[in-house]
């Protein structure tokens, strides 16, 4: 089964730049232009195969912090990655609280969100096994 | 300013008691002159005319009594001739050779001729050496007659008969002039009377008698008179004790056949003295002005009985004479002022009424001008002491402008950089995100084997890189004070555009649909920060307004001399209760992180320094338009329409 990862960003260039940055892991890159259509896609999608969803922060109708809400506590097994233009600590912290996975601050180098995605997608990965299948 | 600016404006408007007392003081200052210029010319006038007056008085006074001596010469003159011609007659006739007592008869007869044509003899008469009367012809008042030898007399003793008798040849005696006397009393009326007389001799030269004429002298006065006539009011004609002979006042006259004491020298004894002394002359005393000149009944000038008489003896006798006076009394001698003035009152009236009438007129014309004088200066203080006040308060004025300014300058500074950092994560997303595909890209190309992929990702870098500029050089441009540079025209339309971009920077705008309708506009005198910063706030306010899904609507046209910009939203709009305070300082609705209040209160004051106008119309529920007008920069209107 194909690894699936879903950019959510209303920058088409920040997408496109995820998608090249991942091209050589394997993973397949389905995009959200915001948080609205990321819940739509995931809701549609089946859940269990996101190995992880990169999220902006600051998008139009459903912002990245509603949309990551939603995601914790309709699929929280799926690995949420922050990457956001402006760093934010207070936000930061909050948002790693409720269990995003990494924060990141655009711009990111190749080797770190390779790192950061293989990261949580294996954990994902680990996870996937024995829970959440169970409770689609 | 009451108190201490207490500009007199009373003095504007004179009182009238304080014209008319001023006309009153000015009138008599001019008035008085004016009198005593006039006054001094009709002194002056009045001393030339005195002194013509004497002069001509003094002329015509010595000229008449020159024609009253004359005339006196020329009659005695006569008298002598006469008194000579019967000598020499009765000589050549042989009167006391002959014994003829018929030649009597022819002589007396020949007498009566004489008396009856020349009509100035009282007696024509022949005395032989005895001093016996031979021949008498009384005159008779017209009627001559020739007087019987029985009423001859003697003469022989009296003075004229003795006096005339001691003559040599040629000679004449002259009695003075008197009144005559018969029998012993003086004829009435006056018979004034000059007796001349002259020895005759016979052929042998012996001295045989006297020839005497008893000249009646009222003739010698007539004539003196009549050719003193011009100035008979003051002539008199004296001897030489100073009897009056001739003399305006009558009573006066023949003073010495009375015994009276009145001569001249008595009522005039200083100017009796000056007369005595010279020959002719005129002087003026304190009396009056005298003129005189001496007759001598005896001095001829040529001719006469010497030439005929022939024995050598002239007739000079210098000590007798009489004098021709005129006294003219200071009083009458000239118009006294008064007079003189009496004489001129209506001319002098009328000038002294024209005199007061121009003095009043000038009196008032003197008082307007001192008072136009003064009033022009007095506008002319309250005008430099207006403007003084002008200048102070508009100094006042841009002092507090200047501080005003600055207050409202660093406000808008503040209300900058409080704005960027709303911007704060826009300018992460605007920025980091074009960077972070330039870094994807970096990467491709680092990693990458197919050059024509890397070219396009190269392109690719270059468009990023060219974004993130943009959006950097509008924040730039955002941040920095309006400094003091001059104004610059300004497009409007490009700083609606960066306004945008800048809002977008602040605020999430991606649910709003944005509707550009730009025209063709003028450009604008401003600093394009300024202009950038209203457009701002306007522009974020709407955005703000519509938190679901809205439009926002920029327009921009040009309507004559103005630029008209629209910004329109479908926002919440304002409630009426808060229509009146949007453009006050530190009014928001908004929450504490999305400003301070200040931002409608600055683009007001930006609007109005450029001479704009910007009003607000909303409805709650449906949005708000904010129309913004700007005049068009000067010289920029033809450029652009060009």
């Amino acid at each position: 089964m194909k690894h699936k990862i879903m950019v959510v960003d209303d920058e088409k260039e920040v997408r496109e730049t995820i998608r090249l940055q991942l091209k050589d892991t394997g993973y397949e890159v389905i995009e959200a232009a915001d948080g609205e259509k990321a819940i739509e896609l995931i809701d549609n999608e089946n859940a269990l195969v996101l190995d992880a969803i990169i999220c902006d922060i600051r998008m139009p109708k459903i912002n990245g912090v509603e949309a990551i809400a939603y995601f914790h506590a309709q699929y929280p097994s799926t690995p949420v990655i922050v990457l956001t233009g402006f760093p934010d600590v207070s936000l930061a912290v909050e948002l790693m609280k409720q269990g995003v996975v990494d924060y990141l601050v655009k711009p990111v180098e190749k080797e770190k969100l390779v790192e950061v995605v293989t990261k949580a997608a294996g954990q994902h990965t680990l996870f996937s096994g024995d829970g959440p299948k169970m409770f689609v | 300013m009451p108190g201490t600016h207490s500009l007199p404006m009373k003095k504007n408007s004179a009182p009238p008691q304080d014209y008319s007392w001023s006309v009153a003081k000015r009138f008599c200052f001019f008035f008085l002159f004016a009198v005593a210029l006039f006054a001094f010319i009709v002194a002056t006038f009045y001393a030339v005319t005195i002194r013509t007056e004497r002069i001509e008085r003094k002329t015509s006074e010595l000229l008449n009594l020159q024609l009253g001596k004359t005339a006196i010469a020329r009659e005695l003159e006569n008298i002598i001739s006469d008194l000579m011609f019967l000598a020499r007659l009765h000589e050549l006739q042989g009167m006391f050779e002959s014994g003829n007592p018929e030649l009597g008869s022819v002589m007396a007869r020949q007498f009566l001729v004489f008396s009856r044509q020349k009509r100035k003899y009282d007696q024509t008469r022949l005395l032989d050496r005895t001093g016996r009367e031979i021949i008498r012809v009384n005159y008779n008042n017209g009627n001559p007659k020739i007087i019987p030898k029985t009423q001859l007399q003697d003469k022989s003793g009296r003075y004229y008969f003795t006096k005339t008798w001691a003559l040599t040849r040629g000679n004449v005696y002259i009695s003075p002039l008197d009144l005559n006397i018969e029998n012993g009393r003086i004829e009435r009326p006056l018979k004034p009377m000059i007796r001349l007389g002259t020895p005759v001799f016979d052929n042998s030269g012996r001295k045989s008698g006297i020839l005497l004429l008893n000249y009646l002298g009222e003739i010698l006065i007539r004539d003196f008179r009549a050719a003193t006539a011009n100035i008979a009011e003051s002539t008199m004609l004296l001897n030489a004790d100073g009897y009056w002979l001739s003399s305006p006042r009558p009573d006066d006259e023949w003073g010495f056949m009375y015994g009276e004491g009145r001569t001249f020298e008595k009522v005039h004894p200083k100017a009796w003295k000056r007369i005595l002394a010279g020959d002719t002359g005129q002087f003026y005393d304190d009396e009056g002005l005298f003129s005189f000149t001496t007759i001598y009944p005896l001095l001829r000038s040529s001719g006469g009985a010497k030439a005929n008489g022939g024995d050598g003896s002239p007739i000079t006798d210098k000590a007798y004479y009489w004098k021709a006076v005129s006294y003219v009394p200071l009083a009458n001698l000239t118009a006294t002022p008064l007079d003189f003035i009496r004489e001129y009152q209506l001319l002098y009236g009328a000038i002294l009424g024209l005199l007061a009438v121009a003095s009043l007129l000038l009196a008032h014309a003197s008082v307007r001008h001192k008072q136009t004088v003064l009033q022009v200066e007095f506008e002319r203080r309250f005008r430099s002491r207006l403007e003084e006040m002008v200048e102070k308060r508009t100094q006042e004025l841009i002092d507090t402008q200047s501080e005003k300014d600055l207050v409202v300058q660093q406000l808008i500074q503040a209300e900058k950089m409080a704005a960027l950092g709303t911007m704060a994560s826009g300018i992460g997303h605007e920025i980091n995100n074009p960077l972070y595909a330039i870094l994807g890209r970096g990467e491709a190309i680092r990693d990458e084997e197919d050059i024509h992929l890397c070219r396009g990702y190269g392109q690719d870098i270059i468009n990023y890189t060219k974004q993130i500029a943009e959006t950097v050089k509008s924040l730039a441009g955002y941040a920095r004070p309006a400094g003091e540079h001059d104004l610059q025209p300004v497009d409007i339309n490009e700083k609606l555009s960066e306004a945008l971009s800048l809002t977008k920077l602040s605020v999430q705008c991606d649910h709003v649909k944005i509707v550009k309708k730009l025209g063709s506009v003028a450009k604008i005198s401003a600093k394009g920060e300024e202009i950038q910063q209203v457009f701002f706030n306007i522009i974020r306010n709407a955005i703000q307004a519509m938190k679901e899904e809205g439009t926002l609507e920029i327009t921009s046209l040009q309507d004559n001399e103005r630029v008209v910009i629209r910004i329109r939203d479908t926002g919440v709009g304002i409630s009426a209760e808060h229509q009146g305070k949007i453009f006050d300082p530190f009014f928001t609705t908004k929450g504490p992180d999305e400003g301070e209040g200040l931002g409608l209160f600055i683009v007001q004051q930006i609007v109005k320094k450029y001479s704009g106008k910007i009003s607000f119309e909303s409805r709650k529920g449906t949005g708000t338009v904010c129309t913004i007008e700007f005049p068009i920069g000067e010289k920029y209107g033809e450029e652009t329409l060009k």
